[in-house]
């Protein structure tokens, strides 16, 4: 019943408002204010003057959150899953921007709440990026290993066609326990020259990371990943958006999306990305690589003209 | 994923991720946590790969698929394939496998083997390797990494003549559960049981028991004699391995097991088959008890601390009952000692080890420790009144690698080690590699490496009677020294998949120990003059050259076709040392008379030529075919035996199983196919020898 009571008020002081063109209220759910999520604040703190983006701050989902700003907004913005879906869990028609989140958690989002309106910046890499990485620090390598759990099986066709479009053979297998990984990855890592991690529940526990790596080094395959962690446990490289390259993607998506009145696209592969290599098993397996600021120059000019 | 859990419960699970991100040391990741949350560091320094162009050494590395292609049922087997080793099959006599010849009776001690760093080398085996007792199961090995040359700085002294440095299946990477089952004839029956387990997220644990059995050799016998000896073998195995992330940049690793081996020892009259009565027939029980902690701590990104420590405990035990002898010769020489047990009894080794490896900048990488052991041997028979005794050796080393442009790797390095009983050794070592072009390399170096002798050689005192011995130590024995130079040569040739590997060397051993000397010296070593009471000793008599040629050649035609080549040429020559010179003066002695037979152990324990071939097909439906030939010169393991030079096929055939889920593997291995040859001596015939193995995954 209060709950209604809460409804009906909002409707008649959202009636009772004028629109605005400009200026629009755009509030901030976070999960919380630690680690990943206190970077991203802080670079949407100095990015929003910048751009001239008025956030509300609605608290976080792990302590107290600010309702009548989340209700009064015209666009939110969630770090964060748990942030989403406390946003999501409350009554409101605002558009909602998630960031901070993996596509399978946006797919599931999707699928949980069909009649909200919920695009996303996701933190998964395109795979064209992947691939572009692959080739410019081994430009002869024609086979790529992948793994996956049944989460993600999709993604491997689509994975397996964007390789095949630059002459790179796909080489997969598909598990659906934990208890499958290894003779999984023995078999992949025997075929292909490299292999890539996915950012796949399954197979990106710190044992099955361990498993991958340890594989790698043993058939001298380097592993391409999803994160600076990664690589600074043995990864050859990866590519990836940190939480402050996501509030850049976040902010420059409100600002085209306030100037359309229309969300810009429904989820988004991000735009803003960073690069690490690790230069010891670079030296390890035998791959020359260059500073990672001409690699990330070279990776970021082939994608100027791109749009997800 | 993580949106369906929440729907009941969505409070519980972000408290349930806010928890996770902030405590940071639970390993149980949400799904946005994969992109920004740590992993424990895999690539720590002494982890990663070390290119073979960079290496100081001649390096040949056998990998699982070699292993199993190889056809081997024993470790030892798996060296036919490295030029430069000698091995036999083992009969009566557990199997042997040295490097470059210089052949000792029962136990290899030059060679230096090592299982996951801990050293196989034992005081109760005359700190040889008992080839009988390997604490590994050969589907545990990952691969094998064998030093063809010496390293004294890095491995310590008995990295003489070759090191094999067995690195085991990381659990983190064993699989499930197997079982494989063997049959075949001359009794060969083995059973082996491999598991692997994680005890949680942090912890993984694999684990093996095997059996192995066997009639051992056909003994043949000439018309209604009976062969003088007889062997029968079984070993069972139990290896454990655990490994548990402590954190992200700790990991430690235990690993413990015992290997048992019961076989038949001793000689029985060709005539009467009745056994002797000095050396009768009887079971030989072995055994090896080990237990190995290491911690790994990954500092940085550039340098990683390892502690290990080893405990292990052998034992042996091939006691018999002293015949008696006549009461007036009793008078003469005193009541004979009984029970007999020139194999046991035990011999115990505690070993701490602290190793640091870095990177300096982007040129130099170092790896320096320390280490500290005690070795305790206890046998009543060889150490008549001074069992037990001990020896404690500690030791300092640096090794440093340094790549100052793209085309020049040098490599220095040196120890230094206090032994009780052996004194001071200082040994270095230097090499450069020169990258002529990118994948083609000319390497020359050169090693000073030390070998020890054992506590029996030092301090044995094996009496017959209280008043007549038959072996005692030399006290005063120096070690043997290696300097060798060598030129090397590594070319890699990838479009057209194929490598070579070239090692010329020559190699000067000064003082070569050889046993069952006499002397003046040990005359009267016992209070009792009698003219045969001068017992054996072991004195430095030779000084040995060696030189030759090994050369590899591994080709992959095909994708399903691989090659790989072996060969050795090897030649020694002899010359008396100055205590070799005058024990041959020495009326007392016996060097004099033996004086042949000793030159040609030394010149002959390495056949002059070596060939080795193993050809891997990958056939239709996943099955492959593999083909070993060997071609070994003549050879003498002993001064008192010979084997001439043989050739020797073996084959194996593999199909994997795939019946609904379970999965599997069924293999047709033979060795020796062409039949009957020797290899150790002439008395042991290797017959064709040829099991069926079924595998069953779970």
């Amino acid at each position: 019943m209060p709950q209604r009571i809460r409804r009906l008020l909002t409707l008649l002081v959202v009636l009772m408002l004028p629109l605005p063109a400009a200026g629009q209220e755009i509030a901030l759910l976070l999960t919380s204010r630690d680690g990943a999520y206190a970077e991203f604040l802080e670079a949407l703190g100095s990015g929003a003057e910048a751009t001239g983006i008025e956030l509300t701050d609605a608290g976080t989902a792990s302590g107290q959150i600010d309702e009548q700003a989340l209700q009064l907004a015209d666009w939110v913005l969630a770090g964060g899953l748990a942030a989403a879906e406390a946003v999501l869990d409350l009554p409101g028609e605002a558009p909602l921007l998630v960031t901070l989140v993996s596509l399978n958690q946006y797919q599931g989002l999707v699928k949980k709440y069909p009649n909200r309106d919920i695009s996303a910046i996701v933190l998964d890499q395109p795979l064209s990026r992947q691939l572009a990485l692959l080739r410019k620090l081994m430009p002869e390598c024609r086979s790529l290993g992948v793994l996956s759990g049944p989460q993600n099986a999709d993604r491997i066709d689509r994975l397996r066609l964007e390789a095949t479009d630059v002459g790179v053979r796909l080489v997969s297998a598909t598990i659906s326990t934990g208890g499958e990984l290894n003779r999984a990855i023995e078999r992949v890592l025997g075929e292909a020259e490299a292999f890539l991690a996915l950012p796949d529940p399954l197979i990106a526990t710190p044992m099955a990371a361990r498993a991958i790596l340890l594989s790698s080094y043993r058939h001298r395959r380097p592993v391409f990943a999803y994160s600076r962690a990664y690589v600074e446990a043995g990864a050859l490289a990866a590519v990836f958006s940190t939480p402050a390259d996501s509030a850049r993607d976040a902010l420059a998506w409100l600002v085209t999306a306030q100037e359309r009145g229309t969300p810009p696209a429904d989820s988004q592969w991000p735009k803003h990305f960073d690069l690490a290599v690790n230069a010891q098993v670079a030296r390890a397996l035998n791959v020359a690589v260059p500073s990672t600021s001409t690699l990330l120059a070279r990776l970021r000019a082939l994608e100027v003209q791109e749009e997800p | 994923m993580h949106a369906k859990s929440s729907r009941q419960t969505g409070s519980l699970s972000l408290l349930a991720l806010s928890a996770c991100l902030s405590g940071g040391s639970g390993f149980a990741f949400a799904d946005t946590d994969l992109f920004f949350s740590e992993l424990p560091t895999v690539a720590s320094i002494s982890r990663l790969p070390q290119r073979q162009a960079d290496a100081p050494a001649s390096v040949t590395v056998i990998d699982r698929a070699m292993i199993r292609a190889s056809g081997a049922r024993s470790l030892s087997d798996v060296f036919r394939l490295v030029p430069g080793f000698q091995t036999h099959a083992a009969s009566d006599a557990s199997a042997r496998v040295n490097y470059h010849g210089v052949a000792d009776n029962d136990h290899s001690p030059r060679a230096q083997v090592l299982v996951d760093g801990r050293s196989l080398h034992s005081p109760l085996f005359r700190s040889g390797v008992n080839w009988s007792l390997i604490p590994v199961a050969l589907e545990d090995i990952d691969r094998i990494e064998v030093v063809r040359g010496s390293n004294t700085t890095s491995y310590g002294t008995n990295a003489f003549l070759g090191v094999i440095n067995i690195v085991t299946i990381d659990p983190a990477l064993a699989h499930g559960a197997s079982l494989s089952v063997s049959r075949g004839n001359q009794g060969v029956r083995d059973d082996t049981l491999r598991g692997a387990v994680s005890l949680s997220e942090e912890t993984r644990v694999r684990i093996t028991f095997q059996q192995q059995r066997d009639d051992g050799l056909e003994e043949r016998a000439d018309g209604n004699r009976f062969s003088n000896w007889k062997d029968r073998n079984r070993s069972k195995l139990l290896d454990l391995r655990l490994q548990h992330q402590l954190d992200f940049s700790n990991t430690l690793e235990m690993g413990l097991g015992r290997v048992e081996s019961l076989r038949l020892t001793g000689r029985r009259d060709p005539g009467t088959g009745v056994p002797e009565g000095l050396d009768p027939l009887r079971n030989l029980e072995e055994s090896s008890t080990w237990l190995q902690l290491r911690w790994l701590q990954a500092r940085s990104d550039s340098s990683d601390l390892s502690l290990r420590y080893t405990y292990s405990d052998d034992r042996a035990n091939a006691r018999f009952d002293a015949p008696a002898i006549p009461p007036a010769l009793e008078a003469l020489i005193g009541k004979p000692y009984s029970p007999i047990d020139t194999n046991g009894d035990r011999g115990t080794r505690h070993e701490i080890e602290l190793t640091h490896t870095a990177l300096l900048g982007s040129q130099f990488r170092t790896s320096s420790g320390a280490s500290w052991r005690r070795d305790t041997l206890y046998s009543d028979t060889t150490l008549r009144d001074r069992s037990p005794a001990h020896r404690s050796v500690s030791r300092l080393f640096l090794n440093t690698e340094w790549r100052p442009t793209n085309w020049l790797t040098g490599n220095a390095g040196a120890s230094v080690e206090h032994d009780s009983l052996a004194g001071r050794h200082f040994a270095p070592r230097a090499s450069a590699a020169f990258h002529i072009l990118p994948e083609h390399t000319v390497r020359l170096g050169y090693s000073r490496a030390w070998r020890t002798p054992s506590i029996l050689e030092y301090r044995g005192r094996s009496l017959i009677t209280p008043k007549l011995a038959y072996s005692v130590g030399n006290r005063d024995l120096p070690a043997e020294r290696l300097d060798s130079w060598e030129l090397g040569y590594l070319g890699h040739w990838p479009e057209a998949r194929t490598s070579l590997d070239v090692r010329v060397f020559s190699e000067r051993l000064r003082n070569r120990l050889q046993d069952l000397i006499k002397s003046s010296e040990t005359f009267g070593f016992l209070p009792f003059p009698a003219a045969n009471d001068t017992p054996y000793t072991v004195e430095p008599i030779q000084n040995l050259h060696t030189r030759g040629y090994e050369l590899q050649w591994k080709w992959q035609p095909l994708d399903g076709t691989r090659l790989s080549i072996a060969h050795a040429n090897i030649r020694v020559s002899v010359r008396d040392t100055a205590r070799g010179r005058s024990l041959q003066l020495d009326p007392a002695g016996n060097y004099q008379s033996g004086y042949e037979r000793y030159r040609e152990l030394a010149e002959r324990s390495a056949p002059r030529r070596s060939t080795s071939v193993l050809l891997t097909q990958a056939l239709p439906a996943g099955a492959d075919l593999s083909v070993a030939w060997y071609r070994v010169g003549d050879i003498k393991w002993t001064r008192g035996t010979f084997a001439p030079g043989y050739e020797r096929f073996d084959l194996r055939v593999a199909h994997p199983l795939r019946v609904g889920s379970q999965r599997g593997e069924i293999a047709y291995t033979a060795q020796s196919l062409k039949g009957a040859h020797f290899e150790q001596r002439e008395q042991r015939v290797v017959d064709r020898r040829h099991w069926v193995t079924l595998r069953l995954d779970f």
